[in-house]
């Protein structure tokens, strides 16, 4: 136990006195005299429901709350009438200002993901598999490609996890949508799982390089440095692979998995995207500091870039092992490879980081890698 | 009665099957985004598609990709559209190569034209509706022009 | 950055080597020989789908997972192999007992099949239509204000203990996973309904927040565990059930329905939790106990705090005029949550003979 209520009411005679008064039939109704102006609340739109902008009125809205909440310091609603001063417990919530988590339309976002939520169990069409033959060179392929996604997904429920009870309440938007971030990622986690399990192979071989790079993510010194590094960096890097591993699918099956994963892949972006605009328009002394971490991470991610995943994914590509089929694999990923990193930096621009794109040593990387092939 | 491609008709009926299984899209949850779609040959055609929640709401044809907010823009020449309208009616559903994703991504034959990353991504937050609303072209008499 | 790796991998020769003889097309698909368990797992049952219980085969399944992790501190999925080198993740908790429910892969499951949609599957135009009192609806309005905070809290819980549980528990850290997103979603409802009542938000007040703090401050996961899952579920289910019964309108009667479901689902794993850690461990149980006699003494204090107990009775009798007469079925429904409460807690081997809970509820009813 690492805390003891104020109060041991076993022996306390202002307890006994108020268990006498409510016995007596006398209930304290001071609260309900002390009242607050009413607000209509109209649902916009009936398809959607009552939705959460709906909500943001008087002092229930976001526009109301300071950029730095002092007041509350437990987990009231935003817009519950406080208990004064030191009467409300402390439960030391350390994400205190606006800028630490939220993100333009982070509301909408909350909204998308409780109404686009999926279920591995049942909506992948597990019954058709046996409708398709693959041969196993492609099967291996895919099952290590699998290996890696399942291994990779649960750093995006972790990260969220550890920061999401450090959040002051107010930002219940936001604890919210990282909370369907960490279920998204969870199912992401176990469609790869139950894939690679399900058509006569396994789990094939975890990547040393890639768990650096999760271990990079894990430790980010604050959210937002986990955030972008998570969401705009990593995220945005798998969002691209999901693309191309629908692209480069052996049967419809696993081609309506990467659609859907695609989807909350896609979200999850989008919100870290606003994150960091959100910080940049508000806060821009943090700048330096996001490009010194991101200096760092992106040099982390290229461990997910390991050779397995480039050889199961030229496998996938050119389906097939034969110089032919290989030939044709590396063009596929060295299409996709290019991809990644403009899309990268194209989101950075968006989000008000325009310089990543002289200063990451992305592509010197792949400048020198281009060069040492054509040199070869 | 065959429905000229490309057509504003065309999409429009796509939105009138959309409308009736909405039981169907409502599942896929909610998808709010303006995507254009040009047709491109001799004359090109572009269309803005309104989606507001579950339903296409409006449907457009425009002469400038300015006229109207578009989150991203699929463009493709007539051809390829036709050959992916055709796998999805010879299939009821698009073989691997010729899903929305398949064709614009790898040697970008169909090109996603966009301003905003935002928006851009949107084609992949709503990829499941968009590609459920083409593959309603399955059982669809086309007259191609 | 708090974390540099060992290797640089900008500058490694040997890995840029190694891609670029790959991109020229000499690959050594050395993966594909590894040595594997090969499984192939279909659905039992097809109305079912592809179910963790499918899955739970060999290597790759949880019967598995041995009472005390040695062998694997990463992110590899159990049953991968695991290559020399991988890197501690600083995982804590790596003992199955601490955390483990053989429900739990269930109860993941079954929170998928039964999500459902607060925006859309409450008839909010019972709510935009109520016909009850300004007076009543302030009541309502400050227990589901209560139950936003207490949601909260259900979310916390998780949340700060999931990050720490190594990765070879993976069906525990989905379904912990699921109760975060169970728990948002019942903040939002409740916080939604309190608002859209028009009275607004009520009070956060002293006796909650006491008792919301003896719960997150648990010292251990199992601590954590018996806390949220067997008493504020229950006390969220009692409380959900009394809205459901007294409710004038379907609004009310919907969100109770489902926010039931949701936390019984946690209070199922809480029980079966304790149970699968005290059959090894038998020992934990005397502290387990003492702790939720505590928690249980902060309950008391949010049992009889003013305004719980009066908004409690305002809601039930439907008016300020009536609250007094309602008291004994506000101690009814609290002697009724005190007896399961302590079925739970004799089920799960954690009985008390000093459960506070008993003796405030003894001691209003006498």
């Amino acid at each position: 136990m690492s805390y003891y209520g104020s109060t041991d009411f076993s022996y306390n005679s202002d307890f006994n006195l108020r268990i006498r008064d409510i016995k007596k039939g006398n209930l304290d109704f001071g609260w309900l005299d002390n009242t607050r102006d009413k607000v209509e609340i109209r649902r916009r739109d009936a398809r959607r429901g009552l939705a959460l902008s709906d909500c943001e009125v008087g002092p229930y809205s976001i526009e109301n709350s300071p950029e730095i909440v002092r007041d509350n310091r437990g987990l009231a609603p935003r817009g519950a009438i406080l208990a004064e001063g030191s009467d409300q417990p402390d439960l030391g919530p350390t994400l205190n200002r606006k800028t630490d988590v939220w993100g333009y339309r982070v509301q909408s976002y909350w909204e998308e993901a409780m109404s686009r939520q999926w279920n591995v169990t049942t909506d992948v069409p597990w019954q058709d598999m046996d409708k398709y033959e693959i041969p196993d060179e492609v099967e291996l392929a895919f099952c290590q490609l699998c290996t890696l996604l399942s291994e990779v997904e649960m750093i995006a429920t972790d990260l969220p996890a550890k920061w999401s009870h450090h959040m002051n309440s107010y930002f219940q938007e936001v604890k919210g949508f990282i909370a369907t971030q960490c279920v998204d990622e969870a199912r992401h986690a176990e469609v790869f799982r139950k894939r690679a399990l399900a058509n006569g192979v396994g789990l094939l071989r975890a990547s040393v390089r890639g768990e650096h790079a999760l271990k990079g993510i894990l430790e980010a010194d604050s959210y937002s440095e986990g955030s972008v590094f998570l969401h705009v960096l990593g995220e945005g890097f798998i969002l691209t692979l999901f693309r191309s591993s629908e692209f480069i699918s052996p049967t419809p099956v696993e081609q309506r998995m990467f659609q859907l994963v695609m989807q909350d892949e896609a979200r999850h972006v989008s919100y870290g995207l606003q994150h960091l605009r959100y910080l940049m328009d508000n806060c821009p002394e943090i700048r330096p500091q996001i490009n010194g971490f991101l200096d760092e991470a992106e040099r982390h991610l290229t461990g997910l870039f390991n050779p397995d995943q480039l050889e199961s994914m030229i496998v996938l590509g050119g389906k097939g092992t034969s110089p032919e089929c290989i030939k044709r694999g590396i063009e596929v990923v060295g299409a996709f490879q290019g991809k990644q990193i403009q899309e990268y930096f194209q989101r950075a621009d968006r989000a008000g980081l325009p310089e990543r794109r002289d200063r990451s040593p992305l592509l010197e990387l792949q400048e020198r890698m281009i060069g040492m092939i054509q040199a070869s | 009665m065959a429905i000229k491609f490309p057509s504003v008709e065309f999409f429009q009926e796509l939105a009138r099957r959309m409308e009736a299984k909405s039981a169907e899209f409502e599942k896929l949850g909610f998808c709010d985004t303006v995507m254009g779609v040009r047709v491109e040959g001799d004359t090109s055609h572009l269309y803005a598609l309104t989606f507001d929640v579950f339903e296409c709401s409006n449907v457009r044809e425009i002469s400038h990709a300015g006229d109207v907010e578009l989150d991203f823009t699929l463009a493709a020449p007539r051809a390829l559209w036709r050959e992916m309208f055709e796998s999805i009616q010879k299939h009821g559903q698009p073989e691997p190569g010729y899903t929305l994703n398949s064709l614009s991504h790898v040697g970008d034959r169909m090109e996603v034209v966009y301003d905003d990353p935002e928006g851009h991504d949107k084609f992949y937050r709503f990829m499941a509706t968009l590609q459920a609303f083409v593959d309603l072209a399955s059982d669809l008499e086309i007259e191609w022009v | 950055m708090a974390y540099y790796a060992r290797d640089d991998f900008f500058n490694n020769q040997e890995l840029l080597d190694r891609s670029v003889e790959i991109l020229k097309g000499n690959l050594t698909l050395d993966w594909m020989k590894l040595d594997i368990e090969r499984v192939k797992c279909r659905p039992n049952d097809p109305r079912r789908g592809l179910t963790f219980d499918d899955t739970n085969v060999g290597s790759y399944g949880w019967d598995h997972i041995p009472e005390k992790i040695r062998h694997n501190y990463s992110m590899a999925p159990r049953g991968a192999v695991l290559p020399p080198g991988l890197p501690h993740l600083g995982y804590s908790i790596n003992r199955k007992s601490e955390v483990w429910a053989e429900n739990a892969p269930a109860l993941y499951e079954e929170s998928k099949a039964r999500h459902w949609i607060p925006s859309r599957e409450v008839p909010w135009q019972a709510v935009e239509e109520l016909e009850h009192s300004e007076e009543l609806e302030r009541g309502l309005a400050q227990l589901y204000t209560d139950l936003t905070s207490m949601a909260t809290a259900l979310g916390d819980v998780p949340s700060k203990w999931v990050w720490q549980i190594n990765q070879e528990l993976i069906e525990l850290k989905m379904w912990h996973c699921a109760q975060m997103f169970d728990a948002a979603q019942l903040a939002d409802v409740f916080r939604k309904r309190a608002i859209a009542g028009g009275t607004g938000l009520g009070y956060d007040h002293a006796p909650l927040g006491e008792l919301l703090k003896c719960v997150l401050d648990s010292g251990s996961h199992p601590h954590a565990s018996a806390a949220a899952h067997i008493l504020l579920c229950g006390l969220m289910q009692a409380l959900l059930r009394h809205i459901g019964a007294v409710s004038d309108n379907a609004a009310d009667q919907t969100i109770a329905r489902f926010g039931m479901q949701d936390v019984s689902r946690s209070l199922s794993y809480g029980h079966r939790h304790m149970a699968y850690l005290l059959d090894l461990r038998p020992h934990e149980a005397v502290g387990l106990a003492e702790h939720l006699d505590e928690v249980e003494n902060a309950l008391v204090g949010l049992l009889a705090a003013p305004i719980f107990f009066s908004a409690t009775a305002l809601v039930t009798a439907g008016s300020r005029e009536e609250a007094s007469n309602a008291i004994p079925q506000v101690v009814a429904l609290y002697r009724r949550f005190a007896d399961e409460h302590a079925r739970r807690r004799q089920a799960a081997g954690i009985a008390s003979d000093a459960s506070p809970l008993r003796a405030f509820v003894g001691e209003l009813g006498s």
